[in-house]
């Protein structure tokens, strides 16, 4: 009996094997027909996008892929960038590094010309360092952090500001409000939470503000009596506590900063914006105010392509802005063949390195001076009464050092 | 009350008993006496469903049992207080009672048997919080019956409830044994100290290599002279007193 | 005391006599057949891996050839592979869950990384790295190999504690352990970035490198599971007790396979990090730890191949789902995408084989193995593959033609009731086939003055004396019988005597050495050796490496009472059966692997705990021969309990009466059979009668 299973799995072993190489062999050219070649010629746009659809960046990611989706069947609709069809080939790297060079080969091979990288330095650093080799230049439509720009060895592209901005708006925004004191809470587990409040903090003394503490938090951790504590002890109270939490922290951390009777401001980030948090907190989320990528006021761009993604899709898009940086990301990229001229990967490259005040959904972008890490507007928004208001939308005058 | 035909058990290639056939009849004490290894525990586990038998019937009050779940078995009326009396040790004395009726579906029953039983072992209604691994060798053996009873059962097993306890204290095992049987409850009872059982059983019988080798009375055993070669080997001298 | 035989006039005395010499030239040439077998085994050992590695270079360079996306799938394929041989290295062989494996994996990869990041970047990511590291900076291979080397050492630190858990405890601290790291790496933000990509590392991982690790973690970890070392920790994996009982010191085997281990998934970390060419601690965590979880439970996590096949199968399948996943166009028709397949599949493939096949597809079958068996199906032995039917009249021939020639006592004949019957057993035992074998029967195996002393043993257990200065001596070549009735502490008695019990007082010497306070194994490596009273065999080992595990620690610690696994395999009759899994056999066959396992430590002193139970009238009498058979060859003391009365009195020369943990009575059988004090033990007493209480007994050695 025991031998004649090792013999069946030896068969199954070498049947697999082989399902595997008509696997490798499909993967080439299943997915996009004639795919073709990479390089100056074809009659098509091929954009290649690998992407954190399930794991840790899928929150970023799939709101983004889905406006990708509807942009470029707008353009094509409208008829193509410079007359060609754009083709959006979307692969799952499913958040494993180890599978973001694999992806994104995958996607060189079938012919892709530029490609969108995921939500996180850490795993699109394989995907950069891959499409280097065949001069093929990454952005990130929803990152924020600016080591994207360096961690594969390569210049690469966030197309969102970086996080340096929009804490640096954060901060002009808070000087403007007059207040002169601040508190920070970061959270090494994550680099944006780390690092936000660095940044604002550098921003905000520049300007003459002054940090007088900070604390520590873990992302996920159900209770923060321990960091309320602290700030309810300060006497006097700081003008504006500034954290890069976000739901569902955000909203336990202020209903027990407001029962705890601190009345400070609280300042957060892009991560805020969603619907969530205001259903978590209820009357605390009032007067929070965070940087994001846009609002949509009326008659705006982000109005638009938040009602046009709608009907896309036949539902409401759960995360508007984080979709917005989508469409933003195939502006970019449109703007950049056309001004190429062509649809080399060199060229496009050259050309994205050059972009200078590009209309995009969230306001305007330039990459031109920019070491990756772009010139874009960021908007501020408050809570008000449950909803969300927006304040205002600008570049900050003073930007911290990624 | 209860039948049993030809049981077989085995556990795994060996077969513990070879076909056993014996009854208790209501209102008995019957006993099961014989050397160790002889399959005592082995026929109480056969017939109370730990162990599924390999062949024979088991039948109780005229219904088949044998195959049956453990736990059916006891919602039949057999209860048993196993050998070294496996108490649950962390939890309180309080608690192994509440476990004994656990499947008891008539509560208010159950209820009166936990006072009934408290009644009968005084002692456990002093410990009751306790925890039933701090109790002493006597108590614990008076829990074990104890929550034995908390099923309600109709006939009881019991498997060497002498076993680890002092002279004095057997004996009063012995002696609850017999008040139980007053009240209508049979017993059967699995013993190695095989004198003192056979003075107030009924009737026994003797087990040995999986098989009975001898029945009778209780006073009938008690004259026979084989009895002692039986557990001592077959000329040991000692018997001859 | 009558019947007491006075040392040096044991049975096995009479070959007292010879020369010691010859028992060290037969120690010698039995180390030396055994180093050869063992070199043999180690050399099958390392073609296996050799064949395996053919076999997965075969499958990665020629996926790799496909194109530079199957190129990549290949190197991560081999990476994990790399890892799960790793973490197959420790928990395979040990049985012990190691969630930690990740861990040294993420260490190494930091240190190498750290030490081979160019300085320039250093000084963006890291500028105030403590130890000068910023302004570091080492050729890539030379910072893995001081990543490999910093992270075994740092593992052997850890491992000294986690080597002293079993089980589920162990499990739950390399749980910490993998807890403990991450925030670590994390938090020291200054060495190591902290939560966001250390960037920058050289990436030098290619298939070659890749292929390079293979080959080394799959010799390493065949090797490993050939080896004597290899075989004792897998023996504490069946069963720690009868392992330390059998000699092996569980602590110490644990610590190495664990040593082993982590180097190797260090191997591993440092290849990812040359890979990726950025990492955070977020890559060494739950996703990389149930990643290659599954690829061993899949497989098989108690063989290597397991490790290797489970690899490629997961690696397949998730490549076939990640393609599915992503809804291409396959013959002509449109696949919608669907994101999660690929997890998706992933899981229900273990929960499926969590439940149809908990061992894993492999269970612990090795390459050669699956291959030998089927080339030399003709030649070979029965194997495994006898019936179970069979098998019980073979193993019951195996007892009476190997025992019956060293009894002369022929099967079936009436047992003489008084011991004076011993006197029979006297014929020429049967000479083991086997280079350099003398003569003799073993008499020189074991020092004819062993005697084991037991004086005034007690045990309590909360408050329940489960002996009570309880006294004995066994010497050699004596059969001495423990009766009493349940309950009477003959099994603790014992324990204490196996060093499984440290009693609360009391002296055990054997020949003049003081066992208290002595470990299992160390008791075993003196030489007293014990079976069970439910069997403990190592199930899943075969019988001749049952007896390996035995024989070998005899090498070790008795060279002259050490016989090879191959001589005893033929002693008791099993070469039939000497590579079939212990597990499968009858029940009455294992209890005589038991007794063989216990024989093969070259004992002076042998324990039996009930070993005549289940066994019929006519299957005890042949017991009788068999033991009288092991006390004559091997020269050792017997020291049994069992409940059969009839058997005891015909086998033992002198008899213990043990009863709520106290000796009521001892004697030769005949005096034994006549204390009414005994037969109160067992039937209690008449009614009327009071009970009677035990003499003070005279101390052992007064007259």
């Amino acid at each position: 009996m025991r031998s004649r299973k090792g013999s069946t799995l030896l068969a199954l072993l070498a049947l697999l094997a082989l399902a595997m190489v008509a696997v490798g062999c499909g993967g080439d050219e299943g997915d996009t027909g004639d795919g073709g070649d990479t390089g100056d010629g074809g009659g098509k746009v091929i954009i290649g996008a690998v992407l954190g659809m399930t794991g840790d960046a899928a929150p970023g990611d799939v709101p983004a892929s889905e406006a990708m989706e509807y942009a470029v069947d707008e353009i094509n609709k409208a008829g193509g960038i410079d007359g060609k069809q754009v083709e959006l080939i979307i692969k799952d790297m499913k958040s494993d590094p180890a599978l973001a060079s694999t992806v994104t080969q995958e996607l060189l091979d079938a012919g892709a010309q530029v490609i969108v990288g995921p939500a996180f330095p850490g795993m699109g650093a394989g995907a950069v360092s891959t499409a280097a080799k065949e001069n093929v230049t990454v952005l990130s439509a929803c990152s924020t952090q600016p080591e994207y720009t360096v961690v594969g060895g390569t210049k690469a592209y966030l197309v969102a500001f970086g996080d340096n901005v929009q804490a640096a708006a954060a901060a002009e925004y808070a000087l403007e409000q007059g207040y002169k004191t601040a508190y920070t809470l970061t959270s090494p587990d994550l680099s944006y939470t780390e690092r936000l409040p660095e940044f604002f903090t550098a921003a905000f003394e520049n300007g003459g503000g002054k940090t007088i503490g900070n604390d520590t938090f873990t992302i996920g951790q159900q209770d923060f009596a321990a960091q309320v504590t602290k700030i309810a002890s300060l006497d006097p109270a700081p003008d504006v506590v500034y954290t890069g939490m976000f739901p569902p922290d955000t909203a336990v951390f202020v209903r027990q900063l407001r029962a705890a009777g601190v009345e400070s401001a609280l300042y957060g980030a892009d991560g805020c914006d969603q619907q969530p948090l205001i259903d978590q907190a209820g009357k605390d989320a009032d007067g929070i105010v965070f940087s994001t990528h846009g609002y949509p006021t009326p008659g705006s761009r982000f109005e638009e392509f938040v009602a046009g993604l709608e009907e896309f899709q036949g539902k409401p898009p759960e995360a508007p802005a984080l979709a917005t940086t989508g469409g933003d990301v195939i502006d970019v990229i449109k703007a950049a063949v056309e001004k190429a001229g062509s649809t080399d990967p060199a060229a496009i490259g050259d050309a994205v390195a050059q972009l200078q005040d590009v209309e995009v959904v969230n306001g305007t972008i330039t990459y031109a001076g920019t070491n990756g890490v772009p010139q874009k507007t960021v908007a501020i928004v408050e809570i008000e009464d449950g909803q969300f208001v927006f304040k205002d939308q600008f570049i900050p005058s003073f930007i911290p050092e990624p | 009350m209860l039948e049993v035909d030809g049981l077989v058990v085995r556990y795994g290639g060996i077969e513990a008993l070879h076909g056993v056939s014996l009854r208790v009849d209501a209102g008995e004490i019957v006993g099961l006496l014989g050397p160790n290894g002889a399959g005592k525990s082995s026929t109480l586990a056969g017939i109370m469903g730990l162990v599924k038998p390999a062949a024979g019937h088991v039948r109780f009050e005229g219904a088949d049992i044998a195959g049956h779940s453990t736990e059916s078995i006891v919602r039949g009326g057999l209860s048993l207080v196993p050998e070294r009396r496996r108490l649950f040790g962390h939890l309180s004395v309080s608690d192994n009672l509440l476990l004994g009726g656990a499947a008891r579906k008539d509560k208010a029953a159950a209820k009166r048997d936990r006072e009934r039983v408290m009644d009968l072992f005084p002692v456990l209604r002093e410990r009751l919080d306790q925890a039933a691994g701090l109790l002493s060798g006597g108590e614990a053996q008076q829990l074990a019956i104890a929550r034995a009873l908390m099923s309600g059962p109709r006939l009881l097993l019991l498997d060497e409830p002498s076993l680890g306890l002092a002279p004095l204290l057997v004996d009063k095992v012995f002696d609850l044994v017999r008040t139980l049987r007053d009240e209508g409850l049979t017993i059967f009872i699995v013993e190695q100290n095989a004198y003192q059982v056979l003075e107030f059983a009924d009737r026994a019988y003797i087990l040995r290599n999986g098989a009975v080798v001898d029945q009778g009375s209780g006073a009938e055993l008690l004259e026979r002279e084989d009895l002692c070669a039986q557990y001592m080997g077959s000329s040991a001298p000692a018997c001859k007193t | 005391m009558s019947g007491l035989p006075e040392q040096g006039e044991t049975l096995a005395g009479r070959g007292a006599g010879l020369v010691p010499a010859a028992g060290a030239a037969r120690a010698s040439a039995c180390a030396a057949e055994e180093r050869r077998v063992q070199r043999r085994e180690l050399l099958v050992a390392f073609g296996g891996s050799v064949g395996l590695f053919v076999i997965v270079a075969a499958i990665a360079l020629g996926y790799a050839t496909l194109g530079g996306s199957q190129r990549n799938t290949a190197i991560v394929l081999l990476m994990n592979m790399v890892l799960v041989i790793g973490l197959q290295i420790f928990s395979g062989n040990s049985g012990v869950l190691s969630l930690a494996h990740v861990s040294f994996a993420g260490i190494a990869a930091y240190i190498s990384a750290i030490l081979s990041a160019p300085t320039l970047v250093k000084g963006t990511t890291i500028p105030d790295a403590p130890f000068g590291l910023a302004g570091v900076e080492l050729p890539a291979p030379l910072a893995m190999i001081v990543a490999v080397v910093v992270t075994t050492l740092i593992a052997a630190v850890i491992g000294l504690a986690i080597a002293r858990l079993s089980g589920i405890s162990a499990t739950i601290v390399t749980l910490a352990l993998m807890l403990v790291v991450f925030a670590v790496l994390t938090n020291w933000k200054s060495l190591t970035g902290g939560a966001e990509a250390f960037y920058g590392i050289p990436v030098t991982t290619n298939v070659w490198w890749g292929l390079g690790a293979v080959f080394v973690a799959l010799v390493v970890a065949r090797l490993f599971k050939a080896s004597r070392l290899g075989l004792r920790v897998q023996s504490t994996r069946e069963d720690e007790v009868a392992a330390s009982s059998s000699g092996v010191q569980v602590v110490r085997s644990r610590f190495w396979s664990w040593v082993l281990s982590s180097a190797v998934c260090a191997m591993g970390g440092v290849l990812i990090a040359h890979f990726l060419g950025a990492i955070s601690p977020s890559g060494f965590y739950f996703t990389l730890l149930f990643l290659t979880l599954a690829m061993l439970v899949l497989g098989g996590e108690y063989g290597v191949t397991g490790a290797v096949v489970g690899t490629v199968l997961m690696t397949i399948v998730s490549e076939a789902t990640r393609y599915l996943g992503d809804g291409p166009v396959v013959f002509g028709v449109d696949i919608p995408p669907l994101a999660g397949l690929s997890q998706l599949v992933q899981g229900a493939i273990i929960i499926v084989v969590m439940i149809w096949r908990p061992s894993g597809l492999l269970g612990d079958r090795e390459l050669d193995g699956l291959l030998s068996r089927r080339l030399l199906r003709g030649t070979r032995s029965a194997g495994g593959r006898v019936a179970a039917a069979s098998m019980e009249t073979a193993a019951a021939d195996a007892i009476v033609t190997g025992e019956a020639a060293a009894g002369a006592t022929a099967t079936g004949e009436a047992v003489p009731e008084t011991p004076a019957a011993t006197a029979t057993a006297e014929a020429v035992p049967e000479t083991p086939a086997g280079p350099g074998a003398a003569a003799a029967p073993a008499a020189d195996a074991a020092p004819a003055a062993a005697a084991l002393s037991v004086r005034g043993a007690s045990m309590q257990f909360a408050g329940l004396a489960a002996l009570d200065d309880a006294s004995l001596e066994v010497h050699s070549g004596q059969v001495v019988g423990l009766i009493g009735p349940n309950g009477a502490g003959k099994t603790t008695l014992l324990n204490v005597i196996s060093g499984l019990y440290a009693p609360t007082a009391g002296e055990m010497t054997l020949n003049g050495v003081s066992l208290n306070g002595l470990r299992p194994y160390q008791i075993a490596r003196l030489g007293i050796a014990r079976t069970f009273q439910t069997t403990r065999l190592f199930r899943e080992l075969t019988v001749r490496q049952n007896l390996e595990v035995a024989a070998s620690v005899a090498r070790g610690h008795r060279p002259q009472a050490a016989r090879s696994a191959a001589e005893i395999l033929s002693q008791f009759g099993f070469e039939e059966i000497a590579d079939t899994k212990a597990g499968v056999l009858p029940y009455g066959v294992q209890r005589e692997v038991e007794v063989a396992r216990a024989v093969a430590l070259g004992p002076g002193i042998l324990l039996l705990d009930e070993p005549a139970a289940g066994l019929n009238d006519a299957e005890s009498m042949e017991l009788v021969s068999a033991v009288r058979g092991i006390r004559d060859r091997e020269g050792c003391g017997v020291l049994l309990i069992d409940h059969d009365l009839h058997f005891v009195m015909a086998l033992c020369e002198y008899i213990y009466v043990l009863d709520a943990g106290r000796i009521i009575c001892r004697g030769v059988p005949e005096e034994v059979q006549r204390d009414p004090l005994v037969v109160a033990a067992y039937l209690g007493t008449r009614g009327g009668e009071a009970p009677a209480t035990a003499p003070t007994m005279p101390a052992l050695g007064e007259a």
